[in-house]
């Protein structure tokens, strides 16, 4: 989600007003995860990539935002589900053994190469769906479409303070690791090891204690649990749902002409 | 020591005593008076008991012994009680981003009036309202956590007075602020104050204090030391020693032209140094002429 990236995600609610609302992207991004995970990969999770790049170029205005920041932010956005993806294909299509003592370490059992490629297209492309989805819908928005779907309450509020204490860790674990770099804390392997080893005990402590400082700062404003604020009204335009419809039609039509060509020939 | 009329209090506080998990004494029977419409602040050094004590002036904290009332009613710590009372009684964090969650600085001070129970228009409109008492409507859409940090204490401000108390209690709201920061928190305090809402704030910077506060209270070591007309006790060298506090600077200049009897000595003592520079342009002029 945007928490990566707050000050993209501020540029974007003023650029939104006159662009794509949030349960559009959304709506959008899902209709696009369902195809890769129902059609065959090839040509349909192909579409879908292609279609979800172009959408994150157009709905960030990367022209005006300059190429180079753009693919910044799609990149750290991308690069761990895409990482997952890529070792998750590997692992489908190279098989591997240990070999018996005496014989060389390791063996290849069997290539799938086309599991593999198929494997790698169908992740690639859900990838580029949540990138599209992160860059587009703020986690505050995701929640108010959330709960106005009927999402339960617990999760929607789980949803926000993890996003918030996502981004307090991440600026905590900046400022000591600097911190001990300062100190010449990553000078050698040993030294390195006993600075992430500090760090993620340092980070453990001090998020409990933010989240007791969050406890009282919400209770102090009368907050009884649930976090309860003024949501965003979204104007969806039935002309751009339309839209989506159209793709998803495409995307189904092109990925299965040669079935439909089948059925075609067989009712003549 | 000004002894304050008890009628005109809006929360007193006797025989306050807290004791955190780890066995550390924060509060030992504190006793306070809060007045309506006066300007009181809390000052003592770093662990004196001020944020505890902050806590507990709202019902976020409950006390291991000890009183506390508002308008001569015990608190109530039920619900229903509690929401009356957060409502009545505005408690700014010192950290500001202990109070911020929401991904809009608009949702984020929807949050207090929400709770109240408030309907969601009138919410709307009391947010706006709020922002704009604040000069910080074109925050409205932002996120909190891109915002710098004076910006963020006065969203975390004004989070609070979107709740509409009678009383705002600020734990040390000028730390962390530049000068122009500062200066901007506190023409936005002398309007709400103009609003009819009453300010308290805990500060350990004494310089502070005696430019801004009409009554002070010392406390040291979770006990209160004093509590009076902001001139008496910034001018009592032996007090604020006791609480391990300096004397403000405006005090000491204006106690040393005393002794050495360059201004009277029913001179009251300057609100600020520009005030006092002023009094020794008249007094040099006097003498000239």
């Amino acid at each position: 989600m945007s928490l990566l990236h707050p000050e993209f995600s501020t540029g974007l609610t003023e650029e939104k007003q006159g662009g794509w609302q949030a349960p559009e992207s959304l709506a959008l991004s899902v209709s696009m995860l369902l195809l890769v995970a129902a059609l065959p990969p090839y040509p349909a999770s192909l579409m879908v990539g292609v279609v979800m790049i172009l959408a994150s170029i157009v709905h960030s205005r990367a022209r005006q935002m300059g190429w180079r920041v753009w693919w910044a932010r799609f990149w750290q956005v991308t690069i761990v589900p895409a990482s997952f993806a890529l070792s998750g294909a590997l692992a489908v299509g190279l098989r591997i053994k240990l070999n018996h003592p005496g014989e060389s370490l390791a063996g290849l059992i069997s290539l799938d190469f086309r599991s593999g490629a198929e494997v790698l297209l169908r992740s690639l492309a859900g990838t580029a769906s949540i990138g599209y989805l992160s860059l587009s819908v703020s986690i505050g928005e995701l929640v108010v479409i959330l709960r106005r779907i009927g999402f339960p309450v617990i999760f929607a509020d789980l949803l926000v303070s993890t996003a918030r204490f996502a981004r307090i860790l991440f600026r905590s674990s900046c400022v000591l690791i600097r911190s001990q770099l300062a100190r010449g804390g990553y000078a050698t392997s040993g030294t390195a090891r006993r600075s992430v080893a500090m760090l993620l005990t340092g980070l453990f402590v001090s998020s409990i204690e933010r989240a007791r400082r969050l406890e009282f700062g919400l209770a102090a404003r009368a907050g009884d649990g649930e976090l309860r604020t003024l949501a965003p009204d979204f104007s969806i335009s039935p002309a751009r749902l339309m839209v989506v419809g159209a793709m998803v039609a495409t995307i189904v039509l092109v990925s299965s002409w040669r079935s439909l060509l089948d059925l075609l020939s067989g009712v003549r | 020591m000004a002894v304050i009329d008890s009628s005109l209090s809006l929360i007193h506080v006797r025989g306050l005593t807290y004791r955190y998990q780890g066995g550390i004494d924060a509060l030992c029977g504190l006793d306070l008076d809060l007045r309506s419409g006066s300007r009181l602040a809390i000052i003592g050094s770093n662990g004196a008991g001020k944020s505890t004590l902050f806590l507990h002036l709202n019902g976020t904290l409950r006390p291991d012994s000890g009183t506390i009332s508002i308008d001569n009613s015990p608190a109530d710590y039920s619900k229903i009680g509690l929401r009356w009372w957060r409502q009545q009684v505005g408690l700014v964090f010192q950290n500001p981003e202990d109070q911020l969650f929401a991904p809009t600085v608009e949702e984020d001070v929807s949050f207090g009036p929400l709770n109240l129970g408030l309907g969601r228009e009138v919410v709307r409109v009391r947010v706006r309202e709020t922002l704009r008492m604040l000069m910080i409507e074109d925050l409205a859409e932002r996120n909190p956590w891109t915002l710098s940090h004076g910006q963020k204490r006065l969203v975390a401000v004004a989070g609070v007075v979107a709740m509409r108390p009678r009383l705002l209690i600020l734990d040390e709201p000028l730390s962390g602020l530049d000068w122009s920061g500062a200066s901007q928190l506190m023409r936005l305090l002398k309007s709400l104050e103009l609003a009819g809402i009453t300010i308290v704030m805990a500060t350990h910077d004494v310089d502070f204090a005696a430019t801004w506060a009409e009554q002070i209270a010392i406390i040291d070591r979770g006990r209160l030391l004093c509590q009076g007309a902001a001139a008496e006790i910034l001018t009592n060298p032996d007090l604020l020693a006791n609480a391990r506090l300096p004397v403000p600077l405006v005090a000491e200049i204006w106690m040393r032209l005393r002794r050495d009897r360059l201004i009277g000595a029913l001179d009251p003592l300057p609100s600020s140094h520009e005030a006092l520079l002023d009094r020794l342009d008249r007094t040099h002029f006097r003498k000239e002429a």
